[in-house]
């Protein structure tokens, strides 16, 4: 690999030779639809776990056979994942915040603007300025978009009163400034929606780490998770962690026991359960349910849930046989929401449009995703499984996952495996961070 | 390229890659003409047509470098490159028996098969 990532000087020097047509690109804007193109194009839009590693790995393989644009609005990506460890005041923001220059430096082509409509047919991409670029194929990995609607009372603009933290950036911040100004002895609500949404075990990660943050600075505080479920993963271990690390301090609230919040009132800072239940929070960090990313709806690639159907074996769109879908905003069957998820699904997409565009050999899909949650200092569980492609979904195979009761020493190994997992995912995503 | 007109499940005899299940879990490998067997509904072994191929190690070792990197290893987790062939391909083997712990290593060794797990190895030792 490092061989391949030398040869991306080639690249780069090819990509320059390519012409004048990327100079005055680079000056005016960007590409209008250009048909007759000498290297297959394609376009990936969203930076963030799946698509920035799609188009690090279709550059990376497809070398100066294919044109790689990143369509991404923002210059820098704060990752969701370990975001809950900066609520805790374990990391900062720059530690969990990476930019685009590996991809550059790779050649993929970074276009800083919203994309704001897909044209099939024509094969286009209409960004936010009416500027279009054309496409042989097209990856869409936009995530998720809130369905504020989904709870009463709440919205954008309530979210800047009841943060749902749950797309890291200012979200977050305002979610760790809340905690720090919140008195000793207040009540921090999580509200958290049915599946399927973003990393299923985070809500309750969340509710550890904030639980160890109250533990050292507000110890007379409690947490209140309302759930819409009646079960969540790695249930046993967290529950066990609970009264491990935080006895009498966190409260679960299942569905069946009326914990799903149906209202929300930010003036009055007080949310409602659909069981008629009003609880005042000092804090109400307020998760609702989700859908894929807007793009993905104005491309036709939702059904009625929300979400993208795909194909088991390629991610490609059900609906559009030329557009891939990845990460949270797919169907991915057995596969959860995940960073880890889309990373796999991502090397799956990038191995798939290659084959098709240069005849490079496609093999066998391979899907792989693995968890960490952290607990307290020193203690961390794992969930993880390999995944392969059904004939109508992708099915898990050989699930593993922590156990109740381990020792110590196994669950410090976790805690210490999971910030390795961050180093290197991060350098999957976003290229290296050392020189 | 020509290539949009080609599309998943329609093979002409290039780079498609389609699953085909009958009776018990019986995946057919089509891209390569290989039939392969997933025991118990799991691994997916295509054998060592696919094995031989570079591409293929490079296409799984992808997947290690989501959880081990190449360099800077704290030791907590081993980097990838640093053990020899020999090591690597038996402790890989021992993960998928279950001789050797670890319940990860053991979910990913399982599926690439023994012919799979040597082409890996070579690939992230270096070896020739």
């Amino acid at each position: 690999m490092i061989d391949r990532a030398s040869g991306c000087g080639r690249h780069g020097v090819s990509r320059r030779r390519l012409g004048a047509f990327s100079l005055v690109t680079a000056a005016i804007g960007f590409p209008r639809p250009v048909r007759a193109s000498a290297r297959p194009r394609v376009v990936v839009i969203g930076g963030g776990a799946g698509g920035a590693t799609c188009a690090r790995y279709l550059a990376k393989a497809g070398g100066t056979a294919l044109t790689v644009s990143l369509v991404e609005e923002q210059r820098h990506h704060t990752t969701c994942f370990y975001s809950n460890l900066y609520l805790a005041g374990w990391r900062d923001l720059p530690s969990i915040t990476h930019g685009y220059d590996a991809l550059r430096s790779l050649g993929v082509v970074l276009v800083p603007k919203r994309a704001a409509a897909v044209d099939p047919v024509a094969r286009t991409v209409r960004l936010e300025d009416g500027e279009a670029l054309a496409y042989d194929r097209l990856v869409i990995a936009p995530g998720i978009d809130l369905k504020y609607r989904a709870i009463e009372g709440y919205s954008e603009r309530a979210a800047e009163i009841m943060p749902h933290g749950w797309k890291a950036g200012a979200q977050t911040v305002l979610l760790r400034r809340k905690l720090e100004a919140m008195p000793d002895g207040g009540v921090f609500v999580i509200a958290v929606p049915r599946e399927p949404y973003r990393c299923p075990p985070a809500p309750y990660e969340r509710a550890s780490l904030v639980a160890h943050y109250f533990t050292r600075a507000k110890p007379r505080s409690k947490i209140l998770i309302l759930d819409a479920k009646d079960s969540f993963s790695k249930q046993a271990l967290f529950e066990e962690a609970w009264d491990r690390h935080y006895k009498g301090m966190i409260d679960w609230v299942p569905g069946a026991f009326g914990g799903e919040v149906s209202a929300v009132d930010p003036v009055a800072m007080t949310v409602t359960t659909a069981a008629g239940d009003v609880h005042k929070a000092d804090i109400a960090n307020v998760v609702p349910a989700q859908e894929a990313g807007r793009i993905a709806h104005r491309a036709g690639l939702v059904d009625d849930s929300g979400w993208c159907r795909i194909v088991p074996a390629t991610m490609a769109s059900r609906a559009q046989p030329d557009i891939h879908v990845l990460g949270d905003a797919a169907i991915a069957g057995a596969m959860p929401k995940s960073a880890f998820a889309a990373n796999s699904q991502a090397k799956v997409v990038a191995m798939t449009i290659r084959s098709e565009l240069t005849g490079s050999r496609a093999f066998p899909a391979r899907y792989r995703n693995q968890c960490w949650s952290l607990l307290a200092s020193g203690d961390a569980v794992k969930i993880g499984a390999s995944y392969v492609p059904g004939p109508e979904r992708i099915e898990s195979v050989d699930r593993f996952v922590s156990k109740v009761g381990e020792s110590q020493e196994v669950r410090r190994q976790t805690r210490a495996e999971a910030d390795a997992w961050y180093d290197a995912i991060t350098a999957e995503v976003f290229g290296s961070t050392r020189s | 390229m020509e290539g949009q007109n080609r599309r998943h499940g329609q093979p002409d005899g290039r780079c498609h890659v389609t699953f085909r299940l009958t009776g018990r879990a019986q995946r057919r490998c089509r891209t390569f003409g290989v039939v392969a067997h997933a025991t118990g509904g799991n691994a997916v072994d295509c054998g060592a047509g696919i094995a031989a191929d570079a591409g293929y190690s490079e296409y799984l070792a992808a997947e290690c470098a989501t959880f081990h990197r190449s360099e800077h290893s704290d030791g907590t987790v081993p980097p990838l490159g640093a053990t020899p062939y020999p090591s690597l391909v038996a402790a890989l083997k021992e993960y998928r028996s279950g001789v050797r712990e670890g319940a990860a290593m053991r979910s990913v060794a399982r599926t690439p098969g023994g012919a799979g797990i040597e082409a890996l190895a070579a690939y992230l030792s270096g070896r020739p």
